[in-house]
């Protein structure tokens, strides 16, 4: 866990597999905390899979989740930021991706969610590979 | 012939039906910017030309690099990121 000069706790983990529950708390004086949990759904296009397979270049991954999370723990005055996400295969149903962010207000917790998973999506060097089920022959 | 292998990451990479490509240097080349290597990429394959401009690099899986003045020295690990799927 790293403490930003502007006071804002940034706390990123890469797990091998699905998630488990988390464990994370947020600062003390905190008056709101957000969290969001992407889960594998049963399909990728249209097709029906069994499993996520995710895929990261590591250590620079980790290294563009930190900066990120300082960068919107800044830009929205957040007081934590935490994020896991997963490495390797992620069955169906299972949670691969968390993002706990807190605040002394609510006000700027969900755009400041928004924002993270979209910029996540659009650079950090994450790929995701899915494990389609092969049609049963009749 | 000194070369420069490239590891493809993401989209790219399946778009393309593979995840390495072998650039050829020049006799009197020691190194080559990002930009001759998007340019390298593109003509090795040209199906995946067009999301080329908006890959950028990793240089050791731990530096990244988005200027097209870089300049690579052959021995490093280079990989060339397409569009990603974190989350």
């Amino acid at each position: 866990m790293i403490r930003q000069p502007e006071g804002a706790l940034i706390q990123v983990e890469v797990h091998s597999g699905p998630l488990k529950k988390s464990e994370y708390k947020a600062p003390k004086g905190v008056g709101a905390k957000l969290i969001f949990t992407g889960i594998v759904r049963p399909d990728e296009n249209e097709k029906p899979i069994s499993a996520l397979r995710y895929e990261m270049i590591l250590p620079l991954a980790n290294i563009q989740l930190g900066r990120l999370a300082s960068e919107i723990a800044k830009k929205h005055g957040l007081k934590s930021v935490a994020v896991q996400h997963s490495e390797g295969i992620v069955p169906v149903g299972k949670p691969s991706f968390r993002l706990v962010l807190s605040a002394t207000h609510r006000k700027n917790l969900f755009a400041a969610m928004q924002e993270f998973i979209n910029e996540m999506k659009r650079f950090v060097a994450i790929a995701k590979h899915p494990i389609y089920i092969k049609p049963r022959l009749p | 012939m000194k070369i420069l292998v490239v590891n493809l990451f993401g989209k790219i990479a399946i778009d393309a039906g593979t995840r390495k490509v072998i650039i050829g240097l020049t006799l009197n080349q020691d190194e080559l910017t990002f930009g001759e290597l998007k340019k390298a990429v593109a003509k090795e394959l040209p199906k995946i030309a067009p999301m080329i401009p908006y890959c950028y690099l990793a240089i050791d899986r731990q530096i990244e690099v988005r200027d097209n003045r870089y300049k690579i020295k052959p021995g490093a690990e280079i990989t060339l990121i397409g569009q990603t799927a974190g989350g």
